[in-house]
């Protein structure tokens, strides 16, 4: 039995223009537990994370039906206040994209936002966040450093710990350790590892071996379906889809 | 191999062509300017307000300063409004409306200048003496600095655009989407990162934008009144240096030192220009090295 959780998404179907992307998706994403979305390039993987934080509102010819269920509110509702949807999801992307400003004001970038300009506020969650990413011992004395100085995969924890920063709830990664060498990758899959007892991370990767090491559960999308959704320890192992199974076993890639 | 080396010659010796003149004519200049120079001191021939070339009086303030006064004019008006038109044109505007846009912007700066000039005394001008000015209470033709400064400035409006709206576009999606996933709205992502991230560039289309307004000659020459006086308001006219080499070089050579002087101006503004363009590149290379 799978756990209902705070993210679901029930009949989404996602165009862009006239091709349809995602077909009529049903999903319930477990809380507190890492859910890894795997399938071929194409399949629409990094769209359907896009669906979770709106940011598919920013593609002119994109268009969106169903529904996308965040702590009981479908965040596509007309009237919902999409800044605040996005606050309770952390991004990571492909490649780091660290902003143009101080390693500090990189994490301190959400909270800021939010009017909190008190540095007695900031400094200790700064830090915290930080730290929680494993970067604080890395940069605790070059904080006002611009943080394009910084090696790739400190980057891509800088990005961690700025998402952590505005206190989400859910954390998604898109492919975040494809730009990464393989020992900042193993550095960030073992922080994402320590999170998901107190969040809700999605991660969607093309890397069967990191899904089989991350994932809690999987969910496999082919030409925009969603074809199987389970443990990974059932879909990974026994795939009751032949097309799973095809995938699995490198037949389809 | 030999003929690898006949290639790099002739590249290299295409190289030199531009370069040489660029010599030549600061040479060329230089010594053409030297007569007045040892005839008067050079501070009086830069600081000097007296303007009688027929009694021997040859003070190129006023044409300094109607320079600067036209060109920050039509910066001040131009710089936001491009800013902000690029802005909208990279962030907001659909692709549809982008499309009919950017040929349009295309047209404007392809124009021939006395076009605007005409455009600036047909309707600039007229509004400036008739509306503008009489609610400062300045009377006047309307021939001003700030006829010239609107002309200018919609002159430059679209050099300043395209490059701003490429310079904005090279700024990563991914890099908007990780502000917007942060909780950003919009606007706050343009303020914070895309223009942050785009600022060298800007300032790049702005320096740009600004030494053409330097140069422009004919449509300034054609509203600014040509008065060689210092100017007090934005109702005065003026008479900027392109101006003063346009309409007299060629006339009045009998003069003495005449011919020299106006060497003097044309060298001058190319000073001023080149000034300019090395301080905003020394600019953009701290800005680059910082980031």
């Amino acid at each position: 039995m799978v756990e209902r959780g705070r993210l679901s998404l029930r009949n989404l179907n996602v165009y862009y223009g006239r091709n349809q992307v995602l077909k009529n998706i049903n999903l319930d994403i477990p809380k507190n537990s890492l859910t890894v979305i795997i399938g071929p390039s194409g399949c629409g993987k990094t769209t359907l994370l896009k669906c979770f934080n709106r940011l598919l509102d920013e593609i002119e010819e994109a268009r969106v039906e169903g529904q996308v269920i965040v702590d009981d509110q479908n965040i596509y509702d007309p009237g919902v206040e999409v800044t605040l949807i996005r606050k309770k999801m952390g991004l990571l992307s492909q490649r780091p994209q660290v902003l143009p400003m101080s390693i500090y004001d990189n994490v301190a970038f959400g909270p800021r936002l939010l009017g909190q300009k008190d540095k007695s506020y900031l400094n200790p969650l700064v830090e915290k966040y930080l730290r929680l990413a494993g970067l604080w011992e890395e940069v605790k004395n070059r904080l006002n450093e611009p943080a394009n100085r910084l090696s790739i995969g400190q980057q891509q924890r800088l990005c961690l710990a700025r998402g952590l920063a505005v206190e989400p709830e859910i954390i998604l990664g898109d492919e975040p350790t494809s730009a990464l060498d393989p020992q900042s990758s193993r550095n960030v899959e073992a922080h994402l590892l320590s999170l998901k007892t107190n969040y809700t991370i999605v991660l969607v990767t093309h890397i069967l071996r990191q899904a089989k090491r991350l994932a809690d559960y999987v969910a496999f999308l082919y030409l925009g379906e969603l074809i199987e959704f389970g443990p990974a320890s059932e879909v990974l192992v026994s795939p009751r889809d032949p097309r799973t199974r095809a995938y699995i076993t490198g037949e389809i890639s | 191999m030999k003929k690898e080396k006949v290639r790099r010659l002739i590249s290299a010796s295409a190289m030199l062509f531009p370069l040489l003149l660029t010599v030549a004519i600061l040479t060329s200049l230089v010594l053409k300017a030297l007569p007045i120079i040892s005839l008067k001191s050079l501070p009086t021939l830069i600081f000097s307000s007296a303007w009688q070339p027929q009694k021997g009086h040859f003070g190129l303030w006023p044409f300094i300063l109607g320079t600067l006064w036209v060109t920050i004019t039509a910066f001040i008006l131009a710089a936001p409004v491009a800013i902000f038109t690029s802005i909208y044109l990279a962030e907001y505007a659909p692709g549809k409306l982008k499309k009919i846009l950017a040929p349009g912007l295309d047209l404007l700066a392809g124009l021939p200048s006395v076009i605007y000039g005409l455009w600036g005394i047909l309707l600039i001008v007229p509004f400036i003496s008739k509306y503008l000015a009489p609610l400062f209470s300045s009377y006047g033709s309307g021939y001003s600095i700030l006829a010239a400064g609107i002309v200018l400035a919609v002159m430059i409006l679209p050099t300043i655009i395209n490059i701003s709206v490429e310079v904005l576009n090279s700024v990563p999606t991914e890099l908007k989407e990780a502000a917007l996933a942060l909780g950003a709205t919009k606007f706050e992502v343009i303020y914070y990162v895309a223009m942050k991230k785009a600022r060298p560039g800007l300032i790049a289309a702005c320096a740009l934008g600004l030494s053409r307004a330097f140069g422009e000659t004919i449509a300034v020459m054609m509203v600014v009144g040509n008065v060689p006086e210092v100017p007090h308001t934005l109702f005065s006219p003026a008479y900027p240096l392109p101006a003063l080499l346009a309409n007299n070089y060629g006339e009045m050579l009998s003069i003495p030192g005449y011919d020299s002087i106006l060497n003097f101006a044309a060298l001058l503004l190319l000073l001023i220009v080149l000034i300019f363009s090395l301080m905003s590149r020394l600019y953009l290379n701290r800005l680059k090295r910082r980031s």
